[in-house]
């Protein structure tokens, strides 16, 4: 008797849903099936009984979620708080790198406020007291916020953004600028004017005497619509007044060494060691001058960064009104998450990834086993492999 | 308050569509006792496991989703996987007693009523896998999707596993006569 050919799932479907044999094989198959479907297998009395014990009892509430499923959304919850803090500080800390180097505006974009002209001409100049540390606050044409003096030596940096109408506007408020802070007593320390079209930026470093910052923040902020300001001071008086008391001492004690010198009392040794002491006195008091000078000249001078770019004309009322303000806020809102997902992609797409390896990993395992268990005809029977 | 609304009729469409657990329970509970009989080869064996598949079953009730698949798919899917995790626990109990040879406690009891000698004997013969495909297939006359997505597997791969189980069962039957 020959073995029966492997009929073609296609036919095999076909014969079993009744299609008529064409072959031997075929027929003998529909008669296996036949036979088959003819067998008469019945749930047992007393397993049927305890079905309908089961099927008649009261139905149980939904199970309260397993612990492994709070603690799989705790982790989760946590990992995503964690990348979304750190993607705000990342993006903080990125922003001020790029103000660091000049790349970026340096106030914050939240902090940075247009004026219209209108409330701008109505401001008066009037400069806001600070102390220490750094400040970006809404300006006008005629606001400033050169620090107040305040008698303690301070280190002043400042940053002035405008917006001018052209190009040609950017060169001559650039020129003006250089202009306005030599006849301050201060001095260009760098200037850079790109001018492509109507597009144009320009931006100058200029260190000003600190007596006339204020007079040079009120003329330059004339020279165009002010866009954004920030003032960062540092105080250094207590560095000054500790490397002004180590002079006092230096002083004091090479005056005591010139003293024992002048007695004529001292041994050659003696005098061969005060003499040496007192080299050492005069180069740390030529050391101390040096810093106190340093010290002096930081807090003489401001730095002020100088911006100048070119921008259309009403732009600055369009973004603090009406709708076209709310789609910017809603654009840079946009920009922002943007960003946080773009971060948390990255962060999070390797352990997806992993994840997604280890599922697969053990759904392949999981196969695997079960299709050991499934190939011997007494199931749970140890395999030749096992 | 549409969408609170549309909401509010579709959770007891999706109820309506559910039915008692006792009536579908009585319906379904010789299709799932044939199922393990042909599966595990033991009837007593599989007497247990439909009791705990019904357990499990009936504490799952509320998770079942008439549009995923019929109460019948649902039942043999519960079936299958208390059977495996049946058969796993069984492997690592007999590996661990370091019993060589396997013992089929219930081995002389029939699998089926009006069946031949031969056609048992040679059912007996099958893997555990290819019996389960035969009555899924034709016993219970589950069609290729429905016994697919019991045996996780593709239509195709279904067929394709029938049709080599079939072409065994009648070369082991053919043994048996000649022998």
């Amino acid at each position: 008797m020959s073995s029966p050919d492997l009929i073609t799932p296609t036919r095999l479907e076909a014969l079993l849903g009744g299609a008529i044999p064409e072959t031997q094989d075929e027929a003998r198959l529909q008669g296996l099936a036949r036979e088959l479907r003819s067998e008469s297998v019945a749930a047992p009395s007393s397993l049927r009984e305890r079905v309908a014990r089961i099927g008649a009892s009261a139905q149980p509430r939904l199970r309260r979620p397993s612990r492994r499923l709070v603690a799989v959304l705790a982790v989760t919850i946590l990992v995503l708080a964690a990348a979304t803090f750190a993607a705000l500080r990342f993006t903080t800390e990125s922003r001020t790198a790029a103000e660091n180097l000049g790349l970026a505006p340096p106030a914050a974009r939240h902090t940075e406020r247009s004026v219209p002209p209108a409330i701008q001409n109505a401001l008066e100049p009037k400069y806001p007291p600070l102390t220490s540390g750094s400040a970006a606050q809404p300006l006008g044409r005629a606001t400033s916020l050169a620090p107040a003096p305040t008698g303690r030596a301070q280190d002043i940096d400042m940053w002035i953004d405008l917006r001018v109408q052209d190009a040609d506007k950017v060169s001559s408020a650039s020129q003006d600028a250089v202009r306005i802070t030599r006849e301050l007593g201060g001095v260009v320390t760098s200037s850079t004017v790109d001018t492509r079209g109507a597009q144009g930026r320009a931006q100058l470093t200029l260190r000003i005497p600190v007596g006339n910052l204020d007079d040079a923040v009120f003329r330059l902020t004339q020279l165009g619509t002010v866009t954004a300001q920030r003032t960062n001071t540092q105080d250094l008086q207590a560095p000054l007044d500790r490397v002004s008391w180590r002079i006092a001492e230096l002083r004091s004690n090479m005056r005591i060494e010139l003293a024992r010198l002048a007695s004529g009392q001292l041994t050659p040794a003696e005098e061969l060691a005060a003499r040496i002491h007192l080299e050492n006195l005069r180069r740390n008091l030529d050391y101390a001058k040096r810093s106190r000078a340093s010290i002096v000249s930081r807090t003489s001078t401001a730095d002020l960064t100088f911006r100048l770019a070119t921008g259309a004309p009403g732009a600055v009322d369009k973004n603090e009104s009406g709708i076209a303000g709310a789609v910017d806020k809603a654009a840079d809102f946009l920009r922002g998450a943007g960003a946080v997902a773009v971060f948390l992609a990255l962060v999070l797409s390797p352990l997806l990834i992993l994840a997604i390896l280890g599922w697969l990993a053990l759904r392949a395992r999981s196969r695997r086993i079960e299709a050991r268990l499934l190939a011997e005809p007494q199931p749970g029977t140890p395999t030749r492999s096992s | 308050m549409d969408f609170v609304n549309a909401l509010a009729e579709t959770w007891p469409r999706r109820a309506q569509l559910r039915r008692a657990f006792a009536e579908v329970a009585q319906e379904h509970l010789d299709d799932v006792y044939r199922y393990l009989v042909f599966l595990t080869a033991d009837p007593v064996l599989a007497e247990d496991l439909t009791g705990e598949t019904f357990e499990k079953a009936f504490r799952s009730w509320k998770r079942f989703d008439p549009r995923r698949g019929s109460e019948g798919t649902w039942l043999c899917q519960l079936a299958r996987s208390r059977a495996l995790d049946h058969f796993r626990s069984e492997a690592r109990r007999r590996r661990r007693e370091d019993r060589s040879t396997a013992e089929t406690p219930h081995a002389s009891e029939p699998l089926a009523e009006g069946i031949s000698a031969e056609l048992e004997a040679a059912l007996r013969s099958l893997s555990a896998g290819e019996r389960e495909v035969v009555v899924l297939r034709i016993v219970l006359e589950l069609d290729a999707v429905a016994a697919a997505r019991v045996l996780g597997i593709s239509r195709s791969a279904c067929s394709m596993r029938l049709a080599r189980a079939l072409q065994k069962l009648e070369e082991r039957m053919e043994a048996h006569v000649v022998a």
